[in-house]
């Protein structure tokens, strides 16, 4: 299996961008050959396994941690949305000219980082891969960025590293209370095969306690892994780095920021968080879904009031992961499942709504919706790429945004009914489509239709050239594939939501 | 006892302190070296310091001990601790000549010195008698006096005065400690069981203040809160290579000291007084002054004198822990802040020299041009604010998971309040931490920097930037020494 090769790219290279082409050409060809061999009913794909260190502590026993790395249906698809992404990123940044050497490097590593955070099966390895994602995006950021740059990636860095911290004090509680089955009563583990089983929990630990309520430690535990992957996802009230980071940096990061980075949020809450702690999970259920609620409906307002495209494409973004809050905390299989489609399909939609933002900033330098309208006139294949990607978002029916919003919408109705959390939050959320429609048919409105007009004038808008085709067709195929054919995807996801499912199931019997 | 056989327990002891005969034979070699003009050449006398240390730890890894053995009737101990700091300072004396390749200025006194300063902590940190400690780490603070003024400035008197003073005054207070410590068990070897049983026998308030005085003598060694203030003007003053060195030697001696002499008071937990709640104080109040004054500081080194000041307390907590696993935390992170704090000081010599760079603003663009030379830095900085993929980060998980896991075992609130405002302090020197390479990276250069014969990375800075990812990548290399570590009585 290449998967080594494919967490750990070349690092150091001479020839930057043909090696990066080449490390994302080859990164899909080894994902083809992984989905080629992958059974949707087996858990576990390309396991590999290595010791990385292990330190002896007297009668604590061993501190130890392990290279452990493999998919499975939650992370197969990520990691495939990480592969198309990150090849389409590197395409999107062929023309970078400042400071190349540095630029390459910093994407490759960030490459390698996202990838190994989706592969990671020990808790240690991911905190290292979620960490390690933070130092090429604050210097992408930083150095390639917008006019205000600066101050945009230190509060990036500052908010994600506080986020990490807290992941960080959740990860050394549960690391404390589980043990290493081959080695009892001589090592903890932080492998999330063990942690994820209650039959290694040890007795007597922090987290082995019947009470998940507040000031329980399952309850801090889970609080503060909820508000460290808040942070990532990004969460209202704790996504005000988002925007200012994606109007900052340039389309290529804005595109991985959003596409990737803030999956890895979600990402870290189904793949431990909540099966580690379901007890905990559910008690703050309806909290969650409040938090997932707000972000909906207060992302969509402020979509509403941007008027730079960017910034309305980033609310849009909090406001769409706040739907995977919703389905995460409704704890059914729709929901469930419905969050992880959503993740991946608004992965795609979002990279292509900033690349499409890219691609009007790259002629114009302007991105005020006010000084454009009747694009449609002057660049039809550009318009219909947006309508394309700005419908999708919306979920409108065949596009793959609307299956991941109704199957949480599903999932948020069933929750309601059997009483876990209000119904008044799922009817909320509900208004959150209609402000989604709202924002995107008035920017359509008022950038595309009615008389032509660019403030920049219209010598620039010239029409899209082959690269900017290889980059959005990959995007809209795929967007319009899952939504004709969600069984495509749903798939891998299901297996992966029934064996997630089992460990709220057993707390109900 | 007789004299003829203390005579010959004597004669045995001086088989096992071997590193410490090679490091004398080499001061008296470098010092007759520098007596002949012709041998008294910079290189010369570099390569004979070199050599010396080399061999010195090149001994102690050999001669590793595997059990721990008093010698001198009790005046030090041999033991895996001791020497596994004895490798330490050896390679941070080796680092440190190294890097001073144009030392012009009387070479001969400053690796006299240097040797001088790493023959002292030796002793430090196998003492067991009242009366090593006080000797060894004077010998150690009095070679530091003087490098501290080794830039022959008016400011690095002044920083060299201070440090003076101050440590003067200290050790006389820790003596005096001392003094009451032995009035009140009738011992100087603080490791025998007399001294314990009479330490549990003894007013407590005279044990207190005893204790207190001695601690306080080593927190200053360790530039610790509240007997920090030295710190910042000297490191200001100072040569970059000799702070280097300074924040690195004296410090983990006077920590290796003050492990065996909180164990000694602590007595197994048996003791009245909490020691632990004493050293934890000192941890908590060194992590937060630390960490707040530097985010002030405007002045690279000073800024590296808070943070070494901010370090100290992580490595506080350790020995607040008081039990076997936070020794082993305490030696990782002591191994990883000095290769961290030497690659950021190495670096930061070799800007001084090749750009002049005076304060934190001057450094400004110049990661453009000197992308190598910044680079490390920047690893050696993430390393000690504690982010992968550096050993800093290791370094704090295995400090961390420590402290947990002896609150756990404990149950005092104590070691949590250091796990959260340790952690809290980590996400604020992120801040000043990060200044450094936000400038070199983020900022243009007002010109294009001249001098491009210095400020390349040779392969000593290469060689320490590599060692911060590998113990990173790796740690397992040295935890196998550290897991040969058993610190016992």
């Amino acid at each position: 299996m290449g998967l080594l090769l494919l967490v750990v790219p070349v690092r150091f290279q001479s020839v930057f961008r043909m090696a990066a082409l080449v490390v994302g050409v080859a990164q899909l060809i080894l994902f083809a050959l992984l989905l080629a061999s992958f059974d949707a009913s087996q858990p576990w794909h390309g396991l590999e396994q290595a010791a990385w260190f292990s330190i002896d502590l007297g009668t604590w026993g061993k501190l130890q941690a392990s290279y452990l790395v493999a998919v499975d249906g939650l992370s197969v698809g990520l990691v495939g949305l990480s592969v198309l992404v990150l090849l389409l990123a590197v395409v999107s940044s062929w023309h970078v000219q400042e400071n190349i050497k540095g630029y390459w490097s910093l994407l490759l590593i960030l490459n390698g980082s996202i990838i190994g955070s989706f592969c990671a099966l020990d808790l240690l390895l991911f905190y290292v891969f979620f960490e390690f994602m933070l130092i090429p995006m604050y210097f992408l950021i930083g150095i390639w960025g917008g006019p205000r740059r600066e101050y945009a990636s230190i509060k990036f860095f500052l908010y994600t590293l506080a986020g990490s911290i807290f992941i960080l004090m959740g990860i050394i509680l549960v690391y404390l209370s589980y043990q290493d089955p081959t080695q009892p009563a001589v090592a903890h583990t932080f492998n999330i095969l063990h942690i994820t089983n209650p039959l290694q929990l040890l007795i007597d630990s922090p987290l082995y306690t019947a009470d998940a309520t507040l000031g329980s430690y399952r309850g801090w535990t889970f609080l503060l892994f909820f508000l460290g992957f808040a942070i990532k996802l990004p969460a209202v009230p704790l996504h005000t780095w988002l925007p200012d980071a994606h109007v900052e940096a340039p389309t290529a990061i804005s595109v991985i920021l959003a596409a990737l980075l803030l999956k890895i949020g979600g990402y870290g809450l189904l793949r431990f968080v909540y099966p580690v702690l379901p007890d905990a999970a559910q008690h703050f259920s309806p909290w969650v879904a409040g938090v997932g609620l707000l972000s909906i409906i207060y992302g969509a307002m402020n979509a509403l009031a941007s008027k730079d495209l960017k910034r309305l494409v980033a609310y849009s973004s909090v406001s769409h992961m706040g739907f995977v809050l919703l389905g995460l905390a409704s704890g059914t299989s729709e929901g469930v499942g419905g969050a992880v489609y959503q993740m991946i399909s608004h992965g795609l939609i979002s990279a292509m709504l900033f690349l499409l933002v890219g691609v009007l900033y790259d002629r114009t330098h302007d991105r005020q919706i006010s000084h454009y309208s009747g694009l449609a006139e002057r660049m039809k294949p550009f318009t219909a790429f947006v309508l394309i990607a700005f419908f999708a978002s919306m979920g409108i029916p065949g596009f793959s945004g609307f299956i991941g919003e109704v199957m949480i919408f599903l999932g948020a109705f069933r929750a309601a009914e059997l009483g876990i959390f209000g119904l008044w939050i799922a009817i909320t959320a509900t208004t959150g489509l209609l402000l989604g429609a709202a924002y995107y048919l008035w920017t359509i409105q008022r950038m595309f239709f009615g008389p032509f007009h660019s403030r920049a004038g219209e010598h620039n808008l010239v029409p899209l050239t082959t690269r900017e085709y290889v980059m959005l067709l990959p995007l809209a195929v795929a967007t319009i594939l899952l939504g004709v054919f969600p069984q495509l995807l749903l798939h891998y996801i299901n297996p992966f939501v029934q064996a997630f499912l089992v460990s709220f199931s057993s707390l109900t019997d | 006892m007789e004299i003829g056989t203390s005579l010959h327990a004597n004669l045995d002891s001086l088989a096992h302190v071997g590193a410490e005969g090679i490091l004398l034979g080499g001061f008296v070699v470098v010092l007759v070296a520098g007596l002949i003009r012709s041998f008294a050449t910079v290189g010369m006398l570099r390569a004979l310091t070199l050599t010396t240390l080399v061999a010195a730890a090149g001994w102690t890894a050999w001669d590793w001990p595997t059990d721990s053995m008093p010698l001198f009737a009790g005046l030090i101990q041999r033991d895996a601790f001791g020497s596994f700091f004895k490798i330490v300072f050896c390679v941070a004396g080796g680092l440190t000549t190294l890097v001073s390749a144009n030392q012009q200025k009387n070479p001969h006194e400053y690796f006299l010195l240097l040797l001088a300063a790493v023959f002292g902590s030796q002793w430090a940190v196998m003492s067991t008698h009242w009366l090593i400690v006080v000797l060894a780490l004077e010998m150690v603070a009095l070679a530091g006096y003087a490098l501290a003024g080794f830039a022959f400035t008016k400011s690095g008197a002044e920083g060299s005065l201070k440090y003076f003073i101050m440590g003067s005054a200290l050790t006389a207070v820790m003596i005096y400690g001392m003094s009451l410590l032995y009035g009140a068990t009738g011992s100087l070897n603080f490791s025998e069981a007399a001294f314990t049983q009479a330490l549990l026998r003894a007013p407590t308030a005279l044990v207190l203040v005893g204790g207190l005085f001695v601690v306080g003598g080593l927190l200053l060694k360790i530039a610790s809160v509240p007997f920090h203030f030295w710190a910042p003007d000297t490191y200001e003053a100072a040569p970059t290579p000799v702070v280097a060195f300074f924040s690195v030697v004296p410090k983990l001696a006077g920590l290796a000291v003050l492990v065996r002499v909180s164990w000694a008071l602590y007595a197994g937990g048996q003791h009245a007084v909490p020691w632990q709640f004493i050293i934890g104080l000192a941890a908590l109040a060194s992590m937060v002054v630390g960490n707040l004054g530097a985010l002030a500081q405007r002045m690279p080194k000073r800024l590296l004198a808070y943070s070494s000041i901010a370090q100290s307390g992580f490595m506080l907590a350790a020995v607040a822990c008081l039990n076997p696993e936070s020794v082993d935390a305490l030696l990782f992170y002591a191994v990883v802040f000095a290769v961290a704090n030497f690659a950021v000081f190495i670096a930061l010599d070799r800007f001084e020299k090749s750009d002049g760079c005076v304060d934190i603003a001057s450094f400004a663009g110049l990661g453009r041009h000197r992308v190598g030379l910044a680079l490390i830095m920047t690893v050696g900085l993430l390393s000690l604010t504690g982010l992968p993929p550096t050993g800093g980060f290791t370094a704090k998980l295995f400090l961390f998971t420590t402290l947990w896991g002896t609150f756990d075992g404990t149950g005092q609130p104590l070691y949590q309040l250091l796990f959260f405002v340790g952690l809290a302090n980590t996400v604020v020197s992120l801040f000043f931490y990060l200044r450094l390479p936000y400038l070199l990276f983020f900022r243009t250069a007002p010109q294009q920097p001249a001098g491009a014969t210095h400020g390349r990375v040779d392969w000593v800075l290469a060689v320490v930037g590599v060692a911060l990812i590998a113990l990173f990548l790796k740690p397992d290399a040295l935890t196998g020494w550290i897991n040969r570590v058993t610190f016992a009585w």
